[in-house]
């Protein structure tokens, strides 16, 4: 039993594509900022990265909170996380911690955490009991190495694991029901019952928001459009309100930097123009649609036609991004299913008695959530490979913020009520128990 | 015990109107809320016998979460036309009681997300549910939804 409820719960949900963390009770989180970071690999003495402007990061293995893989701290690198990440550095890479929606270095995920409390919520961790939100997919081992972290580096009083898809169900009022969670690194398709995520329905697949974009920046480019980065170039004035774009010479920069800044306006263009095609793409048919502009913040103005419809349908068929010139083909492409083939193999997996409950209750949630025609797709196709009897009805809500942030939204109603106090994994029964103890406390 | 379990408790109440309702068959169903401060399950309303699924219903708000138990009545056998040849008519009757986890769209998120964390612990603590009815809407909650997931 954690005793100390006047203080205020801090909730994180590191996903891959971006990094939520806030106060428990309140309604949005306060920090929003990428989950990549950047990286600059120090070689002895020489500190040659010289930031545009300076930072307030911390080097590896400073402000209290050591990174727990030895092997990782041996070579020396500086990591640059949140808005440092908008100013170019030469030789700074950008390196994510996630790996198929699992965590693969937790030392970035260390310096998240840092940055998330001491520079955005401006707390002292050892003052806030945690509540983290973990996808469904993570092993015994990662949850324990996470609260290894919290309570040794972060000296946390009190922690909470939280299953992203249940957070997600809770908050849509749900005990039981299907979870999509549409995000950035992939997507997830959960069955929740009373509360338990079970195991063997969960589905994966590496098509998320992250891909789409890539997709839709290899097929601008394979038309010709040139996406210059922001820091790539110079605006000058000619003329009273004319401008020219003068490339500058960058040569330090790094490719991975160079793909991060591309990538962040592709995304701007597909979160701003796509629309899921009410069936299957089909190239001839999309071929003369209306199209509909877009202005680069280089001032060009591109044109984007069947693309709109394209992108986001391979939500759906993950086999049309094949046809794009420039995308990577899967590694293993068996286990890429579409959308609606991952909820009725994922229903599937299911005991019989709760099938059709599940078909009834399917949610949708994640950034991916957002784009348009997603539900009505999603219903229609399931719809069309789903028994007989079965009863349909695929939800979102209907306010684009909940939708988003389901699962933090979800964890600080949790961690702010008054009878979760006696839920936590405390500080004293850690130190009494164990590590493993997380499981008991937070199956 | 749920992944994200609320903790919310369940006053001696509850479960004594169940009682009632389950081994006395004293009430036709009994409407349950999570007190205002969100602390503990209490009893909202009791049915009485002759009350209908209907009444259940009238008595749910339309954008406030709710749990409820409902003593359906049913009978089985009697139909089929062969049975009917053979003679045999008879109509045995049968009851189950539903647990009914109502939680409108129209809620706001706070109390959604509170009545569905707290849902497993709270049936966990009424012992004899047979049938679990979850609805959203009022077309989700009609005593055909119910017969079916009775039956
Ligand atoms: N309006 C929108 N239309 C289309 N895509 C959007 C929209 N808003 C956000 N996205 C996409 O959603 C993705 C991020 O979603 P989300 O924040 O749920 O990911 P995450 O939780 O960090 O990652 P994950 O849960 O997959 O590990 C990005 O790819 C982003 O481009
Ligand atoms: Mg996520």
């Amino acid at each position: 039993m954690y005793g100390g409820d006047e203080v205020s719960a801090i909730v994180i949900d590191v996903g891959s594509y971006s990094c939520k963390a806030g106060y428990a009770g309140d309604d949005t989180p306060k920090a929003v900022f990428p989950s990549v970071v950047g990286s600059i690999e120090q070689t002895e003495g020489t500190d040659d990265s010289k930031p545009e402007k300076e930072g307030d990061s911390a080097p590896d293995s400073k402000n209290g909170a050591k990174p727990m893989d030895v092997d990782k701290a041996k070579t020396k690198r500086k990591l640059y996380v949140g808005q440092e990440l908008e100013f170019r550095r030469d030789h700074m890479e950008v390196i994510s911690p996630m790996k198929d929606g699992t965590v693969t270095d937790w030392d970035i995920v260390d310096n998240i955490w840092n940055h998330a409390f001491r520079r955005r919520l401006l707390i002292n961790p050892e003052e806030h009991p945690m509540l983290i939100a973990e996808p469904s997919t993570n092993t015994a081992q990662q949850r324990e190495k996470a609260a290894e972290l919290m309570f040794e580096n972060y000296k946390v009083p009190a922690l909470f694991l939280a299953k992203n898809a249940v957070l997600t169900s809770f908050a849509s009022g749900r005990a039981t029901s299907l979870v999509v969670d549409s995000g950035g690194g992939s997507s997830v398709v959960s069955a929740v019952h009373d509360g338990f995520v079970l195991q063997k329905s969960v589905a994966t697949s590496p098509v998320g928001g992250d891909f789409l974009t890539d997709c839709m920046m290899k097929s601008l480019e394979s038309k010709g459009v040139v996406i210059r980065p922001r820091y790539s170039f110079k605006k000058l004035e000619i003329s009273p309100g004319e401008y020219k774009i003068v490339d500058l010479d960058l040569p330090n920069t790094t490719e991975s930097y160079r793909l991060y800044c591309m990538r962040a306006i592709a995304s701007d263009i597909k979160e701003s123009v796509c629309r899921v095609p009410d069936t299957a793409f089909d190239e001839v048919a999309y071929a003369n649609v209306p199209t509909t502009s877009y202005e680069l913040p280089d001032g060009q103005t591109i044109e984007v036609g069947a693309d709109r419809f394209k992108i986001p349908d391979i939500l759906f068929n993950p086999a049309l991004s094949q046809t794009i010139p420039g995308v990577d083909g899967f590694s293993d492409s068996t286990s890429v299913r579409g959308l609606q083939r991952m909820v009725i193999d994922s229903v599937n997996r299911c005991d019989v008695d709760i099938r059709k409950e599940l078909f009834s209750n399917i949610l949708l949630s994640g950034g991916s959530s957002s784009i348009l025609q997603l539900k009505e797709r999603l219903e229609k196709e399931v719809l069309e490979e789903s028994p007989q009897a079965a009863r349909v009805k695929v939800m979102a809500s209907g306010n684009s913020v909940e939708r988003r942030f389901s699962v933090w939204i979800g964890g600080s109603i949790l961690a702010s009520l008054g009878s979760f106090q006696q839920m936590w994994f405390s500080k004293a029964e850690y130190e009494e128990h164990g590590v493993s103890y997380i499981q008991r406390k937070c199956p | 015990m749920a992944n994200a379990a609320s903790g919310v408790a369940v006053s001696e109440e509850c479960v004594a109107r169940f009682q009632e309702l389950r081994a006395g068959r004293a009430h036709r169903f009994v409407v349950f809320k999570i007190d205002d401060s969100l602390q503990r399950v209490v009893v909202d309303a009791v049915g009485p016998r002759d009350a209908g699924f209907d009444a259940l219903t009238a008595s749910l708000p339309a954008d406030g979460c709710r749990y409820a138990v409902y003593d359906h009545d049913f009978t089985v056998g009697g139909g089929g036309a062969q049975a009917q040849q053979q003679g045999e008519v008879v109509e045995a009757p049968r009851s189950k009681i539903v647990f009914v986890a109502w939680a409108p769209a129209t809620a706001d998120v706070r109390s959604k997300m509170v009545y569905a964390s707290s849902c497993e612990g709270f049936k966990k603590a009424l012992d004899g549910v047979q049938v679990d009815l979850q609805a959203t809407e009022p077309s989700e909650l009609t005593l055909d939804v119910l017969r079916e997931h009775a039956a």
